[in-house]
């Protein structure tokens, strides 16, 4: 026990820079905490604010009885992403996992103290998902203590299964990659197709009969069968509403022995496929780096940006966070468009009066998906341990600095570029419409880009174990999703007072705010 | 290679001050290193040797002073200096997303190396010190002495004017170590200058031309080798320096005996 509070001890002062602040300046750990717990307070408010409102259009449409089981599924969809894209960095492939192997500490203890933290955050995310649907659902329909108990067990308990699946599937990913020259690259390729499958499933079950508007509007038939995809949610739900207790009883014992049966497994295979992961890393055959190459000599820019690029496309959850929006907005837009040449319009559903209004801010909706995640944010402290090579390299600030700015804008410009067309097409715009709908969301990637790299020059953070760290938890990742959000909500807020006007006006803002940040991130002391 | 004048220092650092906090890292040191020489820097852990050398490379600026390479300043024109200077740090840390090859085109590219020369230079190094094989291989699959080698080939890529090393020996192994030593002779002697901390005073003494020894920031000594280490011998001198008797503690003593 005492090992593994230690171990905890030690993660925990990982955070944030907790530690490093601590040791040096009070004041900024005491500020920076409290930052910090400002804004989990209010992602944590807007998240319960959300689940509330979907489970009071769900009572509104009279499907009060699906809340509990839509929570469940919904909690054990995000547990399982979620827990896939973390086990790679915090319970595989660990960059401090000699130091901790050589300690005179249990492999169990290891295992859990890596373990705790991982299911914490899922539980965490299940009670902000799950107890503001079932305060919701408890206004609405009987809700007896056996309920109440089944509820705040379901909490802990609902993302134990999901968990334990995405586990023993990043394994298996793991260990299998572990023996492919890009292993990498597929994995990034992996996470990314999964990704989209989820979305895409999610919209071909809320387009399903009896589905008109979303998520909110998703039919109680629908729900039901989700319910029979994963009978666990249905017996979690038959507890939480006090329904059978038989049935929660065995969705919790089954719960509890996957859990156990995978934390054994886990602690038997954690040493062999970390140990395969650390010793078997492909080698190349002979020379063949020597002599297979053809010598060719590039600009120094165009080397840091090839060396971003391939920096970009083999850290998983690096790709995955920033190219995830580009992504989605292609298939959207590519599905937006065949269905438009299949003769079904998109805008059939929309009330005549309305067409009009959906158009004018359809550049939003693609601003917000191409601009809201982009490489920038991280790209300076990804550079962690290797930064004295940036630091030493015979190139300017401006050139180190733009490589960064310019795979931002390559990864970002020709997705809203074929998307916007795309959606140009699908949506049967005119020339005017067209150029806006472009102009919006180039301009938003070219905001959103400058301001990430600003953001991280400013607040890098070098000292890092994961790529997980940076990617996630940064507080310039965060800064510029949040600076983007804001640019994106003012821009539909002009744009429903000026109209297609508005939309250039604010788009131009944007564009000139890129270039203040940028001006300023090549002015940072130090950059 | 840009070939230094031979009258004038390649290094000069002019009463460089650096301070963290309440400690002085760098109190007013100064030194020259000149073409065509092998500068060893050493002190004791902490002492300063590190701090200093990452203001010579142009990663940390000091509180005052200047350092200059071939007549120009680190602090007001960071990057003509860095084009004349290679740097291998004390930790062999590059982009494990690389293949050694992909790490040395990237420096080769960053340097601006003709493509006509860098392929014999690579090929050249590889094989000296034994790598040649390994390039072709992520660097997340090498060891700590792999990657030092890699490091060090990259250094010598551009045939720097001034090559500065922080500890470079540390995890090579005796051969590569030999080659190494081999490789800044040859440097030297094309006229460049080699600028290095070391913590293994044998090598400094029968490496360098000339050495430096630092303590709490300042420096304790400095000039031609046979001048500094006298006819005790460099450890000696650096003990009576650091621990202000040439007397040796007692279990370095029982090792001397068991010697």
């Amino acid at each position: 026990m005492k090992h593994l509070i230690l171990l905890l001890k030690v993660q925990f002062l990982g955070l944030f820079d907790l530690n490093k602040h601590l040791r040096t300046d009070k004041r900024k750990a005491a500020s920076s905490a409290a930052v910090a717990v400002v804004v989990a307070v209010a992602i944590g408010a807007a998240i319960c604010a959300y689940m509330a409102c979907i489970a009071q259009s769900l009572v509104v449409m009279g499907s009060a009885r699906s809340i509990p089981l839509l929570g469940t599924v919904l909690v054990s969809t995000a547990v399982v992403a979620s827990t896939f894209m973390k086990a790679n960095g915090m319970l595989f492939a660990l960059t401090d996992y000699d130091e901790i192997m050589s300690l005179p500490v249990r492999v169990p203890v290891v295992v859990l103290s890596r373990l705790i933290p991982l299911y914490a955050l899922d539980v965490l995310f299940s009670a902000l998902v799950l107890i503001p649907m079932m305060a919701v659902y408890a206004q609405a329909c009987p809700f007896p203590p056996a309920a109440v108990t089944c509820t705040a067990m379901a909490v802990a308990l609902v993302p134990a299964i999901p968990a334990a699946a995405a586990i023993v599937l990043a394994a298996a990913a793991a260990f299998v990659s572990a023996r492919m020259p890009h292993a990498n690259i597929v994995m990034s390729c992996v996470l990314m197709v999964l990704m989209v499958a989820l979305v895409i499933g999610a919209m071909v079950l809320t387009s399903s009969p009896g589905a008109e508007e979303g998520m909110v509007t998703m039919g109680a038939s629908a729900i039901d069968a989700l319910g029979n995809a994963y009978p666990l949610a249905s017996w979690a739900a038959a507890g939480m509403t006090g329904q059978s207790i038989g049935a929660f009883a065995l969705f919790a014992g089954i719960s509890v022995a996957v859990g156990a049966l995978v934390v054994a497994v886990l602690t038997r295979l954690f040493q062999p496929v970390n140990q395969r992961l650390c010793s078997a890393q492909v080698r190349a055959k002979g020379a063949a780096g020597l002599d297979a190459r053809r010598m060719r000599a590039r600009s120094p820019f165009a080397a840091l940006l090839a060396k971003e690029a391939r920096m970009l496309v083999n850290t998983p959850i690096y790709f995955m966070n920033a190219c995830v929006g580009s992504v989605l907005a292609l298939v959207a837009s590519v599905a937006i468009a065949v269905a438009s040449a299949l003769g079904q319009s998109p805008l059939a559903a929309v009330p005549e009066e309305m067409s009009g209004m959906v158009a004018l801010f359809i550049p939003w909706v693609l601003a917000f998906m191409v601009g809201m995640m982009t490489t920038t944010p991280a790209s300076v402290s990804l550079e962690g341990k290797c930064r004295w090579l940036m630091l030493t390299a015979p190139v300017s600030v401006r050139a180190a600095l733009g490589a960064k700015l310019a795979l931002g804008l390559v990864a970002g410009v020709p997705a809203a570029v074929v998307s916007g067309a795309l959606l140009a097409w699908g949506f049967s715009m005119d020339a005017l419409q067209t150029a806006v709908l472009l102009l919006c969301a180039v301009a938003t990637v070219a905001f959103s880009v400058a301001l990430g790299l600003m953001m991280d020059v400013r607040h890098p953070r070098f000292d890092w174990t994961s790529p997980y760290e940076p990617v996630k938890r940064g507080a310039s990742v965060f800064a510029s999703v949040m600076g983007t959000a804001v640019f994106v909500v003012l821009g539909c807020a002009v744009t429903s007072y000026a109209g297609a006007a508005g939309t250039v006006a604010v788009a131009a803002a944007g564009v000139a705010a890129a270039v203040l940040f940028w001006r300023d991130a090549v002015k940072v002391e130090g950059a | 290679m840009a070939v230094a004048a031979a009258d004038k220092p390649v290094l000069v650092v002019k009463g460089v001050t650096r301070t963290f906090g309440e400690k002085r890292a760098l109190d007013d040191v100064s030194l020259e290193v000149p073409a065509g020489s092998i500068f060893g820097f050493v002190g004791p852990n902490g002492a300063g040797k590190t701090t200093l050398i990452r203001s010579i490379v142009g990663v940390a600026k000091p509180d005052a002073g200047d350092i200059r390479i071939a007549g120009q300043s680190v602090l007001t024109d960071a990057l003509a200096c860095k084009r004349h200077i290679a740097y291998v740090p004390d930790n062999p840390d590059v982009y494990e997303f690389l293949t050694g090859m992909q790490y040395l085109d990237y420096i080769a590219d960053v340097f601006e190396v003709p493509a006509a020369l860098r392929h014999e230079r690579i090929r050249t190094h590889a094989v000296r010190l034994g790598i040649a094989d390994d390039l072709g291989s992520l660097v997340s699959a090498y060891s700590h002495g792999m990657r030092q080698k890699l490091v060090l080939i990259g250094a010598f890529l551009h045939e720097p004017l001034l090559m500065v090393l922080d500890e470079p020996f540390v995890g090579l192994d005796p051969e590569a170590s030999f080659q190494v030593k081999g490789m800044l002779r040859e440097l030297a002697a094309r006229g460049s200058a080699v600028f290095f901390s070391s913590h293994v005073l044998e090598v400094v003494e029968k490496l360098c031309d000339r050495v430096a020894i630092i303590q709490h920031g300042r420096i304790q000594a400095c000039g031609a080798t046979e001048e500094v280490r006298g006819a005790e011998g460099l450890e000696a001198v650096f003990l009576e320096m650091v621990c202000g008797s040439a007397e040796l503690p007692d279990g370095m003593r029982a090792q001397e005996d068991v010697r």
